[in-house]
């Protein structure tokens, strides 16, 4: 079962690969990070400190793109336009076919991410002179913020259409870099805030901790222990999403 | 040996805006298939073909009744293990080319890479795709796209085929080939089920015929004893007859 949940998930790389759509998101990617050169330019601040952060937030918004509109076609297009019935007419159970298509999504995202990256490592280092090896761990960091997120988005697709899918991811991503401050209902306002303040503080993920120009800055003390306890929280989202998503496709109809 | 059995088969949807109205799609359908039949399955459009089809394919949960494949549920994805399914209109895999959509669909099957291999290019010209084999499949006719459908529905070798509407979007020379390749799988031993409302295929092919009308068995009896109540009438005839008197 393993090894067909693996040709599915190549299968579903090959399917973005082939989306000129893909194409066209790392092209404006990498204009957004030549666009660094501007903005380095205009600023007062460190050169090289503007040339990471425009980079980064170019790649983290190429892949926030990607992620949501890509992301909440995945199962919904294959299923509308009927192309699962020939992958699902095979020995194929549906929870496999679901976790294929998950994790043949996400491998899609980390090679447009890791382009991006290693486009702007060598950038940084045509514009500066300087090689900032870090950068790559925080594309890693972009990459597990959008891992949290598809977790998110597949089980939305699960359970809605595809553009409620978008506005709830939408909504995760953004409230995710909010979490913290829903805190300040916990000693005030009403029972009702108070319940609901709880209640996404818990279901939400923390996506500040993904930010990844405090790791690139130095920001952040022992990297590599933080870097695992965000890697092994990603892949539990991952895994329940996976369950949760391939339990609620079982129980539904292909009409 | 049944291959393929459905009892008391009962498929009822939801309708309206709140869902409180049901409509019945399938109703009371039994059906047995032996080994080695070529069924051809009837019936006027909105008559429960495509249900039934996917009930039978674990696509669709029946409201009651049960469908069992080589003695197995239906519902479990083991039993399509020997089973090749051609969906109506087949849309398989837009973006990638018919050989390597082949190539994805034998893997599900855990195939090995020379085993893919020599049953594409049997498949290949049994079905005369050599030439567009190689092009994008969104690139391709109705009827290529149509042959590679029925490509992947046999590149396992499978017991069972079933097939939803075969010669939607064939020419006659297309039909001719589809009926030679079914004519073929009943010569290896293999039990094919199709649906169609093309009355003059089902007529050269069939062993035995089902006619689905308003989600009811209306007939359901080998060709030859069709044709020997015919007395001399054809199908066609038996068809309109069978669905008016269902009215």
């Amino acid at each position: 079962m393993i090894k067909r949940t693996f040709w599915i998930s190549v299968n579903t790389v090959f399917e973005f690969l082939k989306d000129r759509s893909v194409t066209g998101f790392l092209f404006v990617g990498m204009l957004f990070i030549m666009g660094g050169y501007v903005v380095a330019d205009l600023s007062f601040v460190e050169k090289q400190r503007m040339y990471v952060d425009t980079g980064l937030g170019a790649i983290f918004i190429v892949s926030v793109f990607i992620t949501l509109l890509a992301g909440t076609n995945v199962i919904d297009r294959e299923i509308r336009e009927k192309q699962a019935l020939c992958a699902l007419s095979k020995p194929i159970s549906r929870t496999s076919w679901m976790t294929g298509k998950l994790l043949g999504f996400i491998f899609t995202v980390g090679i447009v991410i890791s382009i991006l990256t290693t486009f702007l490592f060598f950038y940084v280092k045509l514009m500066l002179g300087v090689w900032i090896p870090m950068l790559f761990v925080g594309g890693f960091y972009i990459f597990l913020e959008m891992v949290v997120l598809s977790s998110y988005i597949m089980i939305f697709s699960m359970i809605t259409t595809q553009y409620m899918s978008l506005f709830f991811s939408l909504m995760v991503l953004i409230i995710g870099h909010m979490v913290d401050d829903l805190k300040i209902y916990w000693s005030s306002g009403s029972a009702a805030a108070k319940f609901v303040s709880h209640a996404l503080f818990y279901i939400l993920p923390n996506l500040k901790f993904y930010l990844s120009n405090p790791v690139v800055n130095g920001k952040i003390l022992s990297v590599s222990d933080f870097t695992f306890q965000l890697t092994v929280s990603a892949l539990i989202y991952l895994a329940i999403s996976a369950i949760l998503s391939g339990l609620i496709f079982s129980r539904k109809e292909l009409v | 040996m049944n291959v393929l059995s459905i009892s008391k088969l009962r498929k009822e949807f939801k309708t309206g805006f709140t869902g409180s109205k049901r409509f019945t799609a399938v109703n009371d359908v039994n059906l047995s298939i032996e080994a080695g039949e070529i069924y051809g399955f009837l019936g006027p459009n909105g008559a429960g073909k495509t249900t039934t089809l996917k009930i039978i394919m674990g696509f669709l949960r029946p409201t009651s009744g049960e469908v069992k494949i080589f003695g197995g549920n239906a519902g479990d994805w083991r039993v399509r293990e020997k089973v090749g399914f051609l969906p109506e209109n087949p849309n398989i895999y837009p973006y990638l080319t018919g050989r390597q959509a082949l190539y994805f669909i034998g893997k599900y099957f855990s195939m090995s890479n020379i085993a893919i291999k020599k049953k594409i290019d049997e498949l290949t010209e049994e079905l005369g795709m050599e030439r567009e084999l190689d092009t994008p499949i969104r690139k391709h006719s109705r009827g290529m796209a149509q042959r590679i459908g029925l490509a992947q529905a046999l590149i396992n070798e499978p017991q069972l085929i079933l097939l939803d509407e075969p010669m939607n979007g064939l020419d006659p020379i297309g039909r001719k080939m589809f009926r030679e390749v079914i004519l073929r799988q009943k010569e290896a031993g293999r039990t094919v089920f199709f649906s169609s409302h093309i009355l003059s295929d089902i007529e050269m092919i069939c062993t035995r015929i089902g006619l689905l009308n308003k989600g009811r068995i209306v007939l359901d009896k080998s060709l030859n004893e069709v044709m020997k109540e015919a007395e001399g009438r054809g199908l066609e005839e038996i068809f309109m007859e069978k669905v008016s008197e269902t009215k």
